[in-house]
């Protein structure tokens, strides 16, 4: 059996915002096919760990390699792998000047080069899929929360990304809009999507995750899967976060 | 008072009004365009940025006289020697570039920082993601304070009578020394701008009121 | 004709002292703009239309007119009415009345931008009209108005140069005057504009101290 090179790969990288430390020497591989769940305290540093991975944060030291790529200042290598990790964020960020389906169809016909009729009918097969095909034609304001998060992962998926990142895509959610979202990116799991989500909601990470990585001042404290990593785990910082969170 | 010497020289200021719309047309018009490149170039880096900046702090931050001194008794020192009415226009067309550059830059900069990340996390390039995604949405904010500033222009136009450019003031200027009817004529005047301006100021408000109430 | 080291060493002086008037007229102009401008929004805002009516006239008349067509009102028209003034007095009020009107407009909304909340507690405290505008509303109203009201100080500045229209002796005047003499137009406007761009830096920097002084309760402590 030939061997599977993880489809991220991240060495000993380090980051510092002016003369703030935050990412300490993570190291990390993610496989084809898994979904990590990265949690930890506020300000530990899971969004910029996330962001690195597409560059939206530029890391200052060690390596850091999507789908054989490795992200360098050439930015012929962050574009590449832009185009093949979609992200979604906590505040939705869509274009609030262009309706639900242009929001999904912008950068598979400005990037991809489909052409529009390809684009939209894709675009149309996601909105069924993320369970909104009536509001293609709606602008972003005119829809809910929930709705608005469900459009931006269609978003990020009508680019055929190999990868999804998720940084706290339900904190910003009101709680009744919460499930519709992770029903999605359930969906998205099982369909066999590489997927890193930040996230607090422990429920979707027991059910979904293949690990859950900790996450403190900077540093993975501990990656275990979700039986051992709530049962078990092994580090005290880790067992003051899960009784903090899980109550 | 002697209102008989306003009626008589009326048609004369109108001429001047013509000059005034003229001169604040064509300002508005290349100011806007120059004013939109170099709004956009601030957004760059190295050289591009500083050129940007130097051009906008310096055009923003000194009187806009003696840009039009500079460039119409100053400039001919280095051999470039431009009548009065281009030498005008080109002061004031920077003047405007430069107050356009910053609008620009501040329509632009008040869109959330999450608009071009999630346009660059999409695989649009930063030319793409400011022509389909920021320029877009920066446009409409662009639009109150530019029309703010095409009142102010137009009032502005009225310093091109210290070169003596032919426009609404010099031609009040020229009636007041022939006929030293010096408030009633500039009493007109002053009207004629308002006439002038004051509709392009409540179009504006009327627009930024009714943008408040449209941005989501 | 002389040379170069000479020429500054005779034109520098006269720059520098129409520089030193440019900052006295736009000193006092400062001033006085802002008290007007104090009094216009006030009106602006007051319980009584007509006060309102004719606040709203000021703003209106004197933000749609070019201030050089004021300035030679108030210099060359109103002598005919029997009011003289000198292009020194002339222009101050031309100018400080035209930034008053700017004034009044980013006070009138640093009024409305006061929360309710603030009026009402002061309110319940059983503080008097007067109190509560002098006391809670004045002030935080003042201070939301500082950045703009920064920007209308630095427009004063460059606007003053106007005043050398109607033959007062400052920087612009000064300018023209040297130019005509010399024939050193670009050393002499290349100072000159200099000269201003220090005056409006000088003013930028205080307006920061003042500001952030006086914003220094909105900073958050860092976590
Ligand atoms: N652009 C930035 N400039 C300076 N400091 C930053 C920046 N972004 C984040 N930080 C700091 O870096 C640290 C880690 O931030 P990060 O957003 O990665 O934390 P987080 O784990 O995602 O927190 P949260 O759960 O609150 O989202 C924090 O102390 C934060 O204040
Ligand atoms: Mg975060």
């Amino acid at each position: 059996m030939s061997r599977i090179d993880p489809i991220i790969l991240l060495q000993g990288v380090h980051k510092w915002f002016g003369r703030l430390h935050v990412l300490r020497g993570i190291d990390l591989e993610v496989w084809p096919g898994e979904v990590v769940v990265v949690c930890g305290p506020s300000g530990s540093g899971k969004s910029t760990l996330i962001r690195c991975i597409n560059r939206l944060e530029r890391h200052d030291r060690g390596r850091i390699v999507v789908d054989g790529i490795e992200l360098t200042d050439d930015l012929r290598h962050v574009d590449a792998v832009r185009r093949e990790v979609g992200m979604v964020f906590q505040q939705f960020n869509l274009f609030p000047h262009l309706t639900v389906l242009q929001n999904i169809t912008l950068a598979p016909v400005l990037v991809r080069k489909w052409p529009r009729e390809q684009a939209e009918r894709v675009a149309r097969e996601l909105l069924e899929r993320v369970g909104i095909p009536e509001k293609a034609d709606s602008y972003p304001s005119q829809l809910s929360g929930g709705q608005q998060q469900r459009v931006a992962i269609a978003r990020a998926l009508a680019m055929q990304p190999k990868i999804m990142l998720f940084d706290e895509p339900t904190s910003a959610l009101d709680p009744e809009m919460i499930q519709e979202v992770l029903d999605v990116m359930r969906d998205l799991a099982r369909r066999g999507m590489t997927m890193v989500v930040v996230t607090h909601e422990m429920g979707f990470a027991r059910e979904v995750a293949d690990r859950i990585v900790f996450l403190d001042e900077g540093a993975v404290v501990e990656v275990a899967p979700p039986e051992t990593f709530f049962t078990q785990p092994r580090h005290e910082r880790t067992r003051a976060f899960l009784s903090k969170i899980l109550r | 008072m002697r209102w008989t010497v306003v009626a008589a020289n009326l048609p004369y200021l109108l001429e001047g009004l013509q000059g005034t719309v003229l001169l604040g047309l064509l300002v508005m018009a290349l100011g806007t365009v120059l004013g939109f490149v170099v709004g956009i170039a601030r957004l760059g880096r190295g050289a591009v940025y500083a050129a940007a900046t130097v051009f906008v702090e310096l055009f923003r931050d000194t009187p806009l006289i003696m840009q039009i001194f500079f460039i119409f008794f100053g400039l001919p020192a280095v051999g470039i020697r431009l009548n009065a009415f281009v030498a005008a226009s080109v002061a004031m067309t920077f003047f405007a570039a430069a107050n356009t550059a910053e609008i620009v830059r501040g329509a632009i900069q008040s869109l959330p920082r999450g608009q071009w990340e999630a346009a660059r996390s999409l695989g649009l390039s930063s030319p793409q993601t400011l022509r389909w995604v920021i320029l877009p949405q920066a446009l409409r904010r662009t639009l109150p304070p530019l029309m703010g500033l095409f009142t102010t222009l137009l009032k502005d136009t009225s310093l091109a009578a210290i070169v003596n450019v032919f426009e609404l003031t010099t031609a009040g200027r020229r009636v007041v020394e022939r006929t030293l009817a010096s408030f009633e004529i500039w009493l007109v005047v002053a009207a004629l701008y308002f006439l002038l301006c004051y509709p392009l100021s409540v179009a504006t408000q009327r627009l930024e009121r009714r943008l408040a109430a449209e941005v989501p | 004709m002389a040379g170069p080291a000479q020429f500054w060493v005779d034109a520098l002086p006269t720059l520098l002292r129409g520089a030193l008037l440019t900052l006295q007229v736009s000193a006092l102009a400062i001033a006085l703009a802002a008290a007007v401008g104090v009094a216009v929004a006030a009106a602006r805002t007051a319980p009584l239309p007509p006060l309102r009516w004719l606040g709203a006239a000021y703003v209106e008349v004197f933000r749609n007119t070019p201030l050089l067509v004021q300035i030679f009102f108030v210099f060359f028209g109103l002598p005919r009415v029997g009011l003289r003034l000198s292009p020194f007095q002339s222009g101050l009020l031309a100018l400080s009345l035209y930034t008053a009107a700017y004034n009044a407009e980013v006070f009138r909304a640093g009024l409305e931008a006061v929360p309710r909340g603030l009026r009402e507690a002061a309110a319940a405290l059983g503080l008097s009209g007067w109190q509560r505008f002098r006391h809670v509303v004045l002030p935080v109203a003042v201070r939301i108005s500082l950045p703009a009201l920064g920007n209308n100080f630095v427009a004063l500045v460059k606007n003053s140069s106007l005043v050398s229209a109607i033959g007062m002796v400052e920087l612009t005047f000064v300018a023209r005057d040297l130019e005509a003499w010399t024939f050193r137009s670009f050393e002499v406007y290349g100072m000159a504009t200099l000269l201003y761009l220090a005056l409006v830096l000088l003013l930028v920097w205080a307006l920061r101290n003042v500001e952030s002084r006086a914003l220094a309760y909105l900073r958050v402590r860092d976590r």
